[in-house]
């Protein structure tokens, strides 16, 4: 209760009421509900108005309460209500409020003038992009990434597909899960996992393959160990090349050679089939079974069950442990987990297994053993693959952000599809383009080299993310743009980074609540948020600017722009039918563009059953996975295991599973075979090593954001290399020494830190990547994965020597 | 020669001598050993990265040395080492305080408790040097809460979870520099009464927070102890007043259980 009478109390209670009524003045001129239809949140007696919002970094999609007091994030707090974190964050999540204040944020349009970045209009630099891109369509890229809001990546699709019939439209997403993605189609024929967070309340067995949870996914990680605190029995296994905090809470580690997590799962195929502890019913019911074709194709060729026994047949234990070092008998313990029925047995992985030259074929390996062993569909018993990025599903996979799809899962080699979208779009018939565009790798690869030896793309917008840094072999594939003067580089951003370094034009972007959004997290779950504080400077939306480039475009005459009617791709109507320029900045959030292109965007999410919520539903919640229809009721209800019955309303009743986009078409998922094959580059007499790059807890990815908060800076400041001290003692390394990585491609100096955070095994290195002041990508491999072309980022050859302080001469 | 028997050794002198002796320190030891001594009351609450500035017995540091140094090298007190009986872990036993502190007092812990935390609510970090692999090394000190000296392990305020590093990261020494950042941090606010005599409502959330005694009780700093920590259902009284303890709880996903 208020004193009426204290002053304190007084102005306390004055400020609170100028707050609310700026708060509504603000709400509404953000395009948000004001009314009671959910009623916004209103500031509490310390003037501090908090709302909801995922948390900005990975893609576990953690809800933060966001404390907002005069247009500034003042503090960030756990979401109770959110079922993901359940009110626990990480510590990056704590402090993700301070990534909107480093002081060098970017504040205004830069152009590279005589080499040096000065400061010009907005509506200048879209003008010079657009007449960059008016004269050679063809010849631009668009690359984003999976930390595009929903929103953001629709736009940038319907403008590059749409608009400019381009396809040279990709996202860094492809670098970080593509092969999940290809895994889960040749398996089920629809991407995206079919259980979700639950089974970890459920599982008694958890195995982490090659994936360092204790630091990349700590809320889920925590999820897991917490239930022992609570008095529960829970057997987590951690199969990887190095020792990690993971490692401290596993009852069991295998430490394998790189490569091998193929034999591995072969090995444990080999077994359950041996030993006929398969699961025959599961199998006879639901399954069939694929084996590689030559070429490798993403649906390969069908083979019978004697077959696949018979391919598996050299994987004995002793086999398997010949090629990864992990004992026989711990392949026979991880065969009998299996064989189990009364288990329910999760498999958790992220880049270990996706960053892979055998990325695919380790995918459909993990799958196939969950299949074959019937550990599938029940609450704990699932293959799960884990983001790294808020949104790499909501935006990538989903929307389509990728160089060969369209959204909802729709193909650009697919004629049906392409015309479905120009129709749902209402542009002109082959307005899409039928050849797939550039991915990742190769659309760098195109910018780096000279117009005139076959480098196809001249201008390259990049939007939220920094291939300077995150690319594989950065001086092939980003360094080498450097000089070559007829290659413009757009890049939209929040602070200076490695990727604006060889910017020739520089957007400020506004960040996470300063803009409205919706991501897309790991286990198909939908979130919304509201902008909550005004982005600094000029900085403005990365949406806004799309829509504002398309209509410089439009201004321009590019006939793209206008759909069959002749109105532009982005018109957009206010809630009194009358027309919002949202290309203008000051009209942009009159009304709510991320709902208005969310709800267009919604409609292509049926095909594959991914139906996603509608925008309302959304605000009202803590997020909603994937399909969510509508039961008898009207309420609308959420997903939590695919292709289960009683849990997917798309399952016939009485299927019991039913998986109902086969790639067979008849309801069955598929269990591969697929062939141990040696790494692209293995260790050899003189690069003996194998290097494997990461991240730790405290940074994000290239660091771009965390650098900027200071105690994860002073935490961890600098990268540095692990290795083994055995390896150590043998080459007179000591802690803290430095010394000398040289790959292929390049070489770099670093600290060695033992026993650190990490012990990696005998013949490994480890080197985090966040660092911008150390860019061991310079060092890395672009081998990718045939099928899902995402590179290796975990192996590659190396050498390490001390470094012997030089004798001047 | 046989050993003598034992009431042939009682009998000789020189031993009665020595056990009177080692009797006396024992009993005079346990009784100045229970006394709070007045410095050590009044030093208050002195954090873990205070460790810093405290001078050894002798002042001279040792040097490490090698295992294979330790039969030759005279070994010295560390850093940390001091010779005092109070240093020991124990509870602290002083009385709860009679009346609330005064306000600048309350402040004055505030303004300490804030420089180990970017903003009021988050996780404070580590202010000593840890070892990152293992969680049972922090809930040592951490879980109940204890008092070294004047030093206080603060007591976790927020139930078990068993992966400390993922939220506390170490910081071991110096004060982190913020110029680089803008952010403007909420700070911690006093409880008020809402009128005279009233109880004052939780001037900040709880979540997180559920575990009063961590501040308030006897591990706590003595400003914000509790008057009253005879009375154990703190929530009948002090009223959540934050909008974050309005919020709903999780909804229950354990339906799906078999």
């Amino acid at each position: 209760m208020l004193d009426p009478f204290s002053p304190l109390d007084r102005r306390r209670f004055l400020r609170a009421t100028a707050l609310a009524t700026a708060t509504t003045i603000a709400q509404a001129r953000a395009g948000m509900p004001t009314g009671s239809s959910p009623a916004r949140p209103q500031p509490d007696a310390q003037g501090i108005t908090w709302d909801k919002a995922p948390c900005r970094f990975c893609g576990t999609g953690c809800h933060v309460q966001v404390g907002v007091r005069d247009n500034r994030v003042v503090a960030v707090a756990g979401d109770r209500a959110a079922d993901v974190n359940k009110g626990l964050l990480c510590v990056k999540g704590y402090h993700v409020g301070m990534i909107l204040y480093g002081r060098d944020r970017l504040t205004e349009p830069l152009l590279r003038d005589n080499g040096r970045l000065t400061p010009i209009s907005w509506d200048r630099a879209l003008d010079i992009l657009a007449r960059r891109i008016q004269a050679d369509p063809a010849k631009f890229g668009f690359y984003g990434s999976g930390q595009w809001t929903i929103p953001e990546g629709y736009a940038a699709q319907k403008l590059m597909r749409a608009g400019l019939g381009n396809n040279h439209l990709d996202a860094n997403a492809r670098l970080c899960m593509a092969s999940a993605v290809t895994g889960y189609l040749s398996c089920y024929g629809v991407d995206e996992p079919a259980g979700c967070y639950d089974d970890l309340d459920h599982c008694d067995v958890c195995i982490f393959w090659g994936n360092n949870a204790a630091e990349m996914h700590p809320v889920l990680f925590s999820r897991l160990i917490d239930r022992r605190t609570r008095g529960q029995r829970i057997e987590l296994i951690d199969i990887a090349t190095r020792r990690t905090r993971t490692t401290e809470h596993c009852q069991d580690y295998l430490e394998m050679r790189p490569q091998s997590d193929l034999a591995i799962a072969n090995g444990i195929a080999h077994l359950l089939v041996k030993n006929e502890t398969f699961d025959r019913e599961f199998v006879q019911r639901y399954c069939a079974f694929k084996a590689d074709a030559d070429p490798v194709t993403l649906h390969g060729r069908p083979i019978d069950f004697d077959e696949y026994k018979r391919m598996l047949e050299p994987y004995t234990p002793q086999y398997v442990e010949r090629i990864s070092g992990v004992p026989a008998e711990k392949i026979e313990r991880l065969a009998g987990l299996f064989a189990n029925r009364n288990l329910r047995i999760t498999s958790l992985w992220c880049m270990g297994m996706n960053q892979h030259t055998r990325g695919t074929a380790i995918n459909r390996l993990v799958h196939g053993i969950h299949l074959l062993s019937g550990h599938f569909g029940k609450p704990g018993d699932a293959p799960t693959s884990l983001t790294g990025q808020p949104s790499a599903c909501g935006t990538v996979r989903e929307v389509g952000t990728l160089c060969h799809i369209l959204p909802g899962g729709r193909q650009i080699a697919n004629a049906a599809h392409r015309a479905e979208c120009e129709r749902m779009w209402n542009v002109p018939a082959n307005r899409i383009k039928p050849e797939i565009g550039h991915h990742t790798v190769q659309m760098f690869e195109k910018f780096c080299t000279p117009t005139n030896q076959g480098g196809d793309i001249t201008t390259l917008f990049v939007q939220v993310t920094n291939p300077g840094q995150s690319l594989p072999e950065l001086g092939k594939l980003f360094q080498a743009k450097r000089g070559l003067a007829d290659k413009f580089l757009v890049v939209s951003d929040v602070y200076p980074t490695a990727t604006t370094e060889l910017a020739d034009l520089v957007l400020p972007a506004a960040l996470w609540v300063e803009k409205n959004g919706i991501f897309g997290n790991s286990e198909r779950r939908t979130q919304q948020w509201f902008r909550m504080v005004r982005p600094p400077g000029q900085a403005r939306d990365d949406c806004w600017m799309t829509i504002a480039l398309a209509r410089k475009l439009f201004d321009l005459g590019v006939a793209g722009m206008r759909d069959k009617d002749g109105n532009f791709l982005f018109q957009f109507k206010d809630a009194q039918n009358r027309d919002v320029p949202a290309w203008d900045w000051d009209r942009y959030y009159d009304i709510n563009v991320d709902e208005k292109l969310y709800e267009d965007y919604r409609r292509f999410t049926h095909l594959e059953h991914k139906d996603v919520a509608p925008y309302d539903e959304l605000v009202k919640t803590r997020g909603l996975r994937w399909p969510v229809v509508q039961d008898t009721s009207g309420a609308w209800k959420e997903t939590r295991f695919r292709f289960v019955e009683g849990e997917d309303p798309n399952v016939a009743r009485g299927r019991g599973i039913q998986f109902y986009h086969s790639p067979t078409r008849n309801d069955r998922a598929q269990i591969w075979f697929c062939a141990y094959e040696p790494a692209a580059e293995e260790p050899n007499d003189d690069y003996p090593f194998w290097l494997c790059t990461g991240r730790v807890l405290e940074h994000w990815h290239t660091g771009t954001m965390t650098t900027r908060v200071p105690l994860l800076r002073r935490a961890v400041p600098a990268a540095y290399v692990e290795m083994h001290p055995d390896d150590a003692a043998r080459l007179g390394i000591q802690n803290g020494e430095i010394v000398r990585i040289v790959t292929r491609r390049g070489e770099m100096r670093l600290p060695a830190w033992l026993d650190g955070r990490g012990r990696p095994a005998r013949g490994n290195l480890f080197v985090p990547f966040f660092d911008e002041a150390k860019l061991i990508n310079l060092l890395t491999l672009n081998a990718y994965d045939p099928l899902s072309k995402e590179p290796d980022y975990k192996k590659c050859a190396a050498t390490v020597r001390k470094v012997v302080a030089e004798v001047r001469p | 020669m046989t050993m003598p028997a034992l009431p042939e050794l009682l009998a000789s002198k020189g031993l009665r001598v020595i056990l009177a002796v080692g009797l006396t320190v024992a009993a005079t030891g346990y009784v100045v050993g229970l006394r709070q001594s007045r410095v050590e009351s009044q030093r208050g609450v002195v954090y873990g990265r205070d460790l810093v500035g405290v001078k050894p017995v002798d002042a001279k540091l040792p040097t490490i040395v090698t295992y294979a140094q330790l039969s030759t090298k005279k070994l010295g007190p560390n850093r940390d080492w001091t010779t005092s009986l109070a240093t020991l872990a124990r509870p602290d036993q002083s009385p709860p305080p009679k009346k609330p502190a005064p306000a600048e007092e309350r402040h004055a812990i505030l303004a300490e408790r804030a420089k180990r935390r970017v903003f009021d609510g988050a996780p404070p970090y580590i202010p000593h040097p840890t070892t990152p692999m293992s969680v049972s090394a922090c809930l040592a000190c951490h879980e109940k809460g204890l008092t070294v000296g004047g030093k206080v392990a603060a007591r976790m305020s927020h139930p078990v979870f068993a992966n400390c590093t993922q939220c506390h990261v170490e910081i071991a020494s110096g004060e982190l520099d913020h110029a680089n950042n803008s952010f403007a941090a909420l700070t911690a606010l006093l409880g008020e009464p809402a009128s005279l005599g009233a109880p004052p409502a939780m001037p900040h959330p709880m979540s997180m927070r559920n575990e009063c005694q961590s501040c308030h009780g006897s591990t706590g700093p003595h400003a914000l102890r509790t008057t009253h920590p005879e009375r154990t259902n703190c929530l009948q009284c002090h009223a959540a007043t934050s909008p974050l303890d309005a919020a709903p709880v999780a909804r229950d996903s354990s339906r799906a259980s078999r």
